[in-house]
């Protein structure tokens, strides 16, 4: 049974990941439908990576950005200062950003909810000034930051379809990696930190090194993020790192469902969709996204996942409640 | 419950809309795949390209694509260059339009954002599939879309003043406002014209604004003007308390600002308030509504150098093509715009216009091609590209405020009013 | 030496409006044990609903304080109603409590857009004389208001939560709802007014600020952030607490801009926050958090 469950879930991915390599041909082969696209893979494993943080570990995270800007001028630079390949760079910025999330955890670990999340806003403001004042100005502060497009191994990812394919490649690692990581001892502790930290402890889990563990993970996952942007679009500019930024790596995590593999991956898709497709309310574009948002909060806390979840418990329930009807009678 | 499945049912309904608002510009074949055949064809015999071009514009409609902030903060800025880019391509279209063809524009909102700006300028020029583009007043915005339009080789007119992107290596772009560096020299030039031998610096951090100090502070080392002391603000600070005390301490002979947007009227009351009543010179020209903020005896003597200048009313003006443009404006919205983007997109559609004329064509290579002879008389002088620059205007005006909405050129204020200032301010410079 | 007079009063008066905001942020922890993201953008909208009443309208100007300050109690009262109280019936996680106010700040915002446009609107001062010398400091006497309104609301929102029956049942609603409830406390009314309260004073820290830094739809939006800084350095919760440190978190910033560099005032704001809250996360007066830490 288990294993029959266990294989139904393998499908339904490998479902998922065709659908997602059909994805260019449905859309014609648009540039600029590829382009989002491409955005949507990159925001996936973005909010994945806040999943983990959240999700699972129970600990909040408003700053996020400030990790999206590691992970994109770490990349930058050291291809730019340093000639590491692109590629490889990406990597490196992901685990600087890692070592950086570690330190942060390291007292942040001990903060709750409402304080953990003004020091994570603290944080990603503190990047952002340093983005802004850099020394000797190598970041450009506002003048923005010029790369070469990403190329791997002498393969140059100079169309958006291209780019869309090493998104979805990438997309599926990194939903690997946090599924195991999930299903591990460690996500098990992660679980048991969010459920009850005092018991978590009573049952021996240190607490904060799983906690820091959980942060270095999530800001691994969102500076590669950050990284991937870098070689799609060629430019950086600190406004880009706003805290409006972490706020939408939180809202696609929630609107889709946290704690979950599909959550975030529809929560991105979503959020990306409905953002293209007010474009053309221009100035009341974003008006309308706040009370869409809001409706959606109120009316399904849970997100998404959630939402589905619900209804198909009810749906379950009905049925039994009929079947129990029918036996009565 | 009930309300769960309503809300997830409209949600469903909101993104499938959405999905079928994305994709339907792209099967809106009917001109779309004409245009790309016309072309396809033109690349087939390359003779043919132009002609190809020109035939598939002309009798149609000439797509003018435009990304500008109209959301958030200085997007006033954005929402004004809207409205007078509707106004003006109404007026050319009247006119016959960009060789017959009727201009129609496409706009999309980039937040001020740089991301924002990448998505919508893709939109435009692979799912619109725009003929040309004007934009950003955003300098941010532009450095980071002006890559892939160039890349696409699409005629692009930018709007804003930094000298930044003018800098990049991108023939496609160009520009009909002014640039802020060459400005700065300028406004060097006066500091010097008055006779004053060091500056204190203060500077916004918009790429505009800070690019345009920087560029000012070399300028003064070779005009041997010394520089006291520079402060910098950041773009959603409202109090710059700090920064004026540290100006005021170090008592310069004047002050240089790059300000911009809703920071100038804030900057220059609390910079008077804190004790500095000398000459402040500033990278852009004051709007009314700033002089508004600042209080009208606080705005006194500010000077600037640019081509044109913003009035309180249609009145106030005494150039009569800039008249001209204010009265079209204020029949068609009710009241005269507060900045002056209204000039630097009608110079920008001007210059685009004529190219087209030069060029006999709406093809985005013979566009950029025609602009070496384009010659236009812009609202705040001559326009001309004929030195390689892609820039237009290569002169300006130098002003100082001098209260109650009225500015003064500011060599003959220099000889008539510089003695009256220092007895009524009581310094020495 | 004038310098440093100048750089004090001045990181005064800019704390002071922090401290304004600081306290609708304690007001809220202190009565619900919520967070909201939406105090800098009832300033805004504070600001342009004064402007409405008293240039657009001519009301009298403390008309318009009043007017404005009913409006916004309106404003805050029925997003508790609304909003608030609706998640909470639900028993949601509290993150999407947060992300509720951040999405009525979006609308907020972007509404004061629709309604008043994106121009900066200039707001007519009420006072004669556009500054008033302090030991040979010229200040707006807006900022005068602020320092005052600041001292008038800590003293009166201390004394109201800690004296009055209306105060003491609230924070027995905040610690235990349940029990509250249970006691005969109508938690929803009381949480729905302290919302109320804390939108009211955000908007009339709006109106102060409208004459000195112009009227512009993202106006609360960094002043919403600091507040909430000051709020916590001070003591999440405590009305003291939220008025020393707003105080502390102007003075910082005036201080860091003066002697060290302008370009590293909001870094430094930010890092002594962080190292208060890592370091002392019950703030300076030590106020224990209801659920927290």
């Amino acid at each position: 049974m288990k294993n029959n469950l266990k294989s139904m879930k393998l499908i339904k991915c490998l479902i998922a990941v065709v659908i997602a390599l059909l994805v260019p041909a449905a859309l014609g082969g648009s540039s600029y439908l590829c382009l989002i696209a491409s955005f949507v893979t990159i925001y996936i494993i973005g909010a994945s990576g806040l999943d983990v943080l959240f999700g699972y570990s129970g600990q909040i995270s408003m700053g996020h950005a400030a990790f999206y800007a590691i992970g994109g001028y770490g990349a930058g630079l050291m291809s730019k200062y340093l000639g590491i390949p692109l590629f490889i760079s990406m990597f490196l910025a992901a685990a600087i950003a890692a070592v950086i999330g570690a330190l942060l955890a390291f007292p942040a670990s001990k903060l709750k909810f409402h304080f953990l999340s003004l020091a994570t806003i603290a944080f990603g403001e503190i990047v952002y000034q340093m983005a802004c004042h850099s020394p000797n100005k190598i970041t450009g502060d506002f003048n923005g930051f010029f790369s070469s497009k990403l190329s791997i191994f002498g393969l140059k990812l100079d169309t958006n379809i291209k780019f869309y394919f090493f998104g979805v490649a990438c997309v599926v690692v990194f939903l690997l990696v946090k599924q195991m990581i999930v299903k591990s001892r460690t996500g098990r502790a992660f679980v048991a930190i969010r459920e009850n930290t005092q018991a978590a402890e009573g049952m021996g889990v240190n607490v904060r090194k799983y906690k820091i563990i959980a942060f270095a993970i999530s800001a691994f996952f969102v500076a590669f993020a950050g990284s991937m942007y870098l070689g799609l679009v060629g430019y950086l500019h600190p406004d880009m790192y706003l805290q409006k930024q972490s706020v939408l790596f939180v809202t696609m995590m929630l609107f889709g469902g946290s704690a979950s593999l599909a959550g975030p991956v529809i929560g991105a898709i979503s959020i990306e969709i409905i953002l293209e497709g007010l474009r053309t309310f221009e100035e009341y574009q974003m008006l309308i996204y706040g009370i869409l948002l809001l409706v959606v909060i109120v009316a399904m806390p849970g997100g998404i996942v959630g939402a589905a979840r619900d209804i198909k418990a009810g749906f379950l329930r009905r049925k039994a409640k009929k079947q129990a009807g029918k036996e009565v009678q | 419950m009930k309300l769960k499945k309503l809300v997830a049912v409209s949600l469903a309904a909101v993104m499938a809309l959405s999905m079928a608002a994305c994709g339907k510009k792209d099967d809106k074949p009917a001109d779309s795949t004409t245009k790309a055949a016309g072309t396809e064809a033109g690349k087939t015999d390359e003779g043919k390209k132009e002609e190809g071009g020109s035939e598939a514009a002309s009798g149609e409609t000439f797509k003018l694509g435009t990304f500008l902030q109209l959301t958030g903060a200085n997007s006033v800025a954005g929402n004004e260059s809207n409205n007078t880019l509707d106004m003006v391509i109404d007026y050319i279209n009247e006119k016959g339009g960009f060789n017959g063809a009727k201009i129609e524009k496409v706009v999309y909102d980039s937040q001020g954002s740089p991301e924002e700006a990448v998505k919508v300028v893709s939109k435009l020029i692979n799912d619109d599939k725009v003929d040309a583009i004007v934009g950003s007043v955003n300098s941010s915005e532009i450095l980071a879309a002006g890559q892939q339009i160039n890349d696409a080789g699409v005629f692009m007119m930018g709007l804003g003043t930094a000298n930044t992107w003018m800098a990049e290596d991108w023939p496609y772009v160009f520009r009909a406002t002014v640039n802020n560096a060459s400005l700065a020299t300028n406004t060097a030039d006066m500091i010097v014209e008055a006779g004053f031998k060091n500056v204190a610096v203060v500077n916004g951090q918009d790429d505009a604004s800070l690019s345009t100090a920087d560029a000012f502070i070399e300028i003064c080392k070779g005009k041997d003007i010394e520089v006291l002391t520079r402060e910098t603000y950041a773009a959603a600070d409202t109090d710059f308390s700090a920064q004026v005390a540290k100006i005021v301490a170090a008592d310069p002979q004047c002050v240089y600002m790059t300000c911009s947007g809703e920071h100038i009227g804030p900057f220059v009351k609390q910079l008077r308030q804190g004790g500095y009543k000398g000459i402040l010179y500033s990278k852009e020209i004051m709007s009314m509504r700033d002089a508004n903020i600042a209080g009208n005896e606080n705005a006194k003597y500010v000077a600037a150098s640019y081509p044109y200048l913003i009035y309180a009313s249609i009145d106030d003006c005494d150039v009569d093509a800039i008249k001209e443009v204010l009265q079209m404006y204020e029949d068609r919205y009710g009241e005269i715009p507060t900045t002056e983007v209204i000039y630097r997109v009608w110079d920008t559609m001007m210059v685009m216009w004529e190219a087209s004329k030069v060029a006999g064509s709406n093809d985005s290579d013979a566009l950029k091609d025609a602009m070496a002879e384009v010659k236009v008389d812009g609202l705040g002088g001559p326009l001309t590209y004929d030195d390689g620059t892609r820039e237009g205007y290569h002169t300006s005006n130098d002003w100082i405020y001098i209260g109650d909405g009225k500015n003064k050129d500011y060599t003959k204020w220099l000889e008539e009013d510089y003695d009256t200032y220092k007895s009524d301010t009581g310094r020495e410079y | 030496m004038k310098m440093f007079i100048q750089l004090v009063i001045m990181g005064l008066a800019l704390g002071s409006i922090y401290s304004l905001i600081a306290m609708g942020y304690s007001l809220i922890y202190k009565a619900s044990g919520l967070m909201t993201f939406v105090q800098g953008d009832i300033l805004t909208i504070g600001a342009f609903l004064g402007l409405t009443f008293y240039r657009f309208l001519k009301l009298p100007y403390i008309v318009s304080v009043l007017l404005t300050m009913a409006v916004a109690f309106v404003i805050g009262f029925l997003l508790e109603k609304g909003v608030i109280r609706k998640l909470l019936n639900k028993n949601v996680m509290a993150i999407y409590i947060v992300l509720a106010t951040i999405a009525v700040s979006y609308i907020f915002q972007n509404g004061a857009q629709a309604i008043w446009s994106s121009k900066v609107e200039y707001f007519p001062t009420v006072f004669k004389t556009d500054s008033i010398s302090i030991l040979g400091v010229g200040v707006q006497p807006e900022s005068l208001l602020c320092v005052g309104a600041s001292l008038l609301c800590m003293v009166l929102l201390h004394i109201f939560m800690t004296k009055t029956r209306v105060g003491t049942s609230m924070r027995a609603a905040a610690m235990d709802p349940m029990a509250a409830e249970s006691c005969g406390i109508n938690v929803s009314m009381n949480t729905g007014i302290t919302w109320g309260l804390s939108a009211g004073i955000a908007a009339v820290a709006g109106i102060f600020i409208g004459p000195m830094y112009g009227v512009y739809v993202t106006l609360g939006a960094k002043i919403g952030t600091k507040g909430f800084a000051g709020a916590v350095m001070g003591g999440y919760g405590n009305m003291y607490g939220a008025m020393v440190g707003g105080l502390i978190l102007g003075l910082v910033e005036t201080f860091v801009a003066g002697y060290i560099s302008s370009d590293f005032k909001n870094m430094f704001a930010y890092i002594i926050l962080i190292v208060f809250l890592f370091v002392k996360p019950t703030g300076i007066f030590n106020e224990q958090a209801i659920q927290d830490v």
